[in-house]
């Protein structure tokens, strides 16, 4: 059965408002400065920073990821494509919006040798696509660390630990 | 991360134009300004001041705009580099402070290296040896060095340092280097210097860490994880340096917000006491006169440091432990 995951536009809003809010503080002084000074070397670099920010999300905006059982692909603006038993590595991170980390959103990466495709938590669907990853990596035995773990147990994905780490810990043992 | 890192960017926007408006409302609380605390110490000498030049000097430094076309020339001017006018050294403040911000960074410098060399080995060892002699002695150590002050300590090592070592009493070099150039001797002199009062401001902040990262390691020591991987045989440095002494450490890395500022101001009473070339002292006497762009400078100066190091601590922790707390929710 295939599934998709997509950004609606409601998802992306804040971004494209920081990512304007970024270019007006920025861009803004850089251009009423008139000749060239130390400020902008802070602000010029930083106008850019907002930019690249902006056009990452008009992608991300455009993207969809799209699974089935053999393995996943981007469409949109961005093409890669990776099969389940290809997934070398992945990772939950966790981003807080406060310094008491009860707040914020989740960045799921999947990496092959040959692609790197990202997920968020703003992203419809993403409980899905973040169980059908977990259930590739607990098939391949990829090591996973704890923070992901900690994290995948926090929404509901139960990560046991894995297979090389429970023969390590055998090995040990023995 | 990158978005990560653009949220955080953003926040540090509004965050520095509040402390600014904040700093400068601060500067302009007592009444008057520059000119009138300095008639006022004319008179108080007996001497009269020229009231023209003063009006043509208000008139000069903008203090005859309101304070609101003040702050807006201020805030142009900082982004432009150009950090005001002192009035009491009569400089631009970009020249009065550039010396003295380089030697205060050398020595916080030389002080964070030497309390983090000195504090995390006796801290991994106390918490290793808990309520052994050992660890009795270096708490005692420890407390000592909390309870002692700082300027006594000063005056105690700048007599030591004389006495055993020879070295000239206050400041960073010998005097006759004092406004020379650079050069090997001006070196060889700084680092003579160097030391005491890199041990002075670093004593209390060596102590405070030990007692800390003592207690973070403990606290780790005790958990399951750790006595289960010792049962399992990992070997005792390799569990210890891998797993609790990392966790043990995050509480540092979230100081690093502190550290920068520190780098800057620290110690401004040490700095008196024992004639540093620092900013501290510069500071307190931009203040006590009313030199509005000079200490609102160094304050804004420390702000943005103290912006950045949270910033910077933020993105550190988000890289190395970017983990939900199970009492929250992950939303977006």
């Amino acid at each position: 059965m295939t599934e998709r995951l997509s950004y609606p536009v409601k998802a992306v809003m804040g971004d494209y408002a920081r990512a304007a809010i970024g270019i007006i503080f920025t861009g803004v002084p850089a251009l009423s400065l008139g000749q060239w000074t130390f400020a902008h070397w802070l602000l010029v670099p930083l106008c850019l920073l907002f930019l690249v920010f902006a056009w990452r999300t008009r992608v991300r905006q455009r993207t969809a990821i799209v699974w089935d059982d053999t393995g996943l692909s981007l469409s949109g603006s961005a093409q890669a494509s990776v099969r389940w038993n290809q997934v070398r590595s992945l990772k939950l991170a966790f981003y807080a919006t406060g310094r008491d980390r009860t707040g914020g959103w989740m960045q799921l990466t999947l990496k092959s040798d040959a692609a790197k495709i990202s997920a968020d938590s703003a992203a419809d669907n993403f409980p899905a696509f973040a169980a059908r990853a977990a259930l590739a990596a607990q098939a391949l035995d990829l090591p996973i660390d704890d923070a992901t773990r900690a994290n995948f147990n926090a929404i509901g994905i139960p990560f046991a630990p894995s297979v090389r780490e429970t023969a390590a810990i055998d090995e040990a043992n023995a | 991360m990158f978005q990560y890192l653009i949220r955080r960017l953003l926040v540090m926007v509004p965050t520095l134009l509040a402390i600014s408006a904040i700093v400068f409302t601060i500067i302009q609380l007592p009444p008057g300004d520059y000119l009138s605390t300095l008639i006022a110490e004319l008179q108080s000498q007996g001497e009269t001041a020229n009231l023209e030049r003063i009006a043509f000097l208000r008139e000069q430094y903008g203090l005859d705009r309101t304070p609101v076309e003040q702050y807006f020339h201020w805030l142009f001017g900082l982004l432009e580099g150009d950090l005001g006018w002192s009035f009491e050294y009569n400089l631009p403040v970009n020249q009065v402070i550039g010396d003295r911000l380089a030697l205060s960074f050398l020595i916080a410098f030389v002080t964070v290296l030497f309390t983090y060399a000195v504090a995390f080995p006796i801290g991994i060892y106390s918490a290793t040896h808990q309520y052994s002699w050992g660890d009795y002695g270096l708490t005692l150590l420890g407390f000592l060095g909390l309870a002692t002050p700082s300027f006594l300590l000063a005056l105690v090592m700048l007599y030591l340092a004389n006495v055993w070592f020879g070295t000239s009493i206050g400041g960073l070099m010998d005097p006759e280097y004092i406004d020379a150039p650079m050069s090997w001797g001006k070196f060889v002199s700084v680092l003579e210097h160097l030391w005491i009062p890199v041990l002075v401001i670093g004593t209390s902040g060596t102590a405070a860490m030990i007692r800390r990262l003592r207690a973070n390691l403990l606290d780790e020591l005790q958990k399951q994880y750790f006595t289960t991987a010792k049962a399992k045989g990992l070997p005792p440095r390799r569990a210890l340096l891998k797993y609790p002494l990392r966790m043990s450490l995050n509480p540092f890395i979230s100081d690093i917000g502190d550290l920068l500022p520190h780098m800057i101001s620290g110690a401004a009473i040490v700095s008196v006491v024992m004639s540093l070339p620092t900013n501290g002292p510069m500071l307190l006497a931009a203040l006590r006169s009313q030199d509005m762009y000079l200490a609102g400078s160094f304050l804004m100066i420390e702000a943005v440091l103290i912006v950045v190091g949270v910033f910077l601590s933020d993105l550190a922790l988000a890289a190395l432990d970017p983990r939900i707390r199970l009492h929250g929710g992950a939303t977006k």
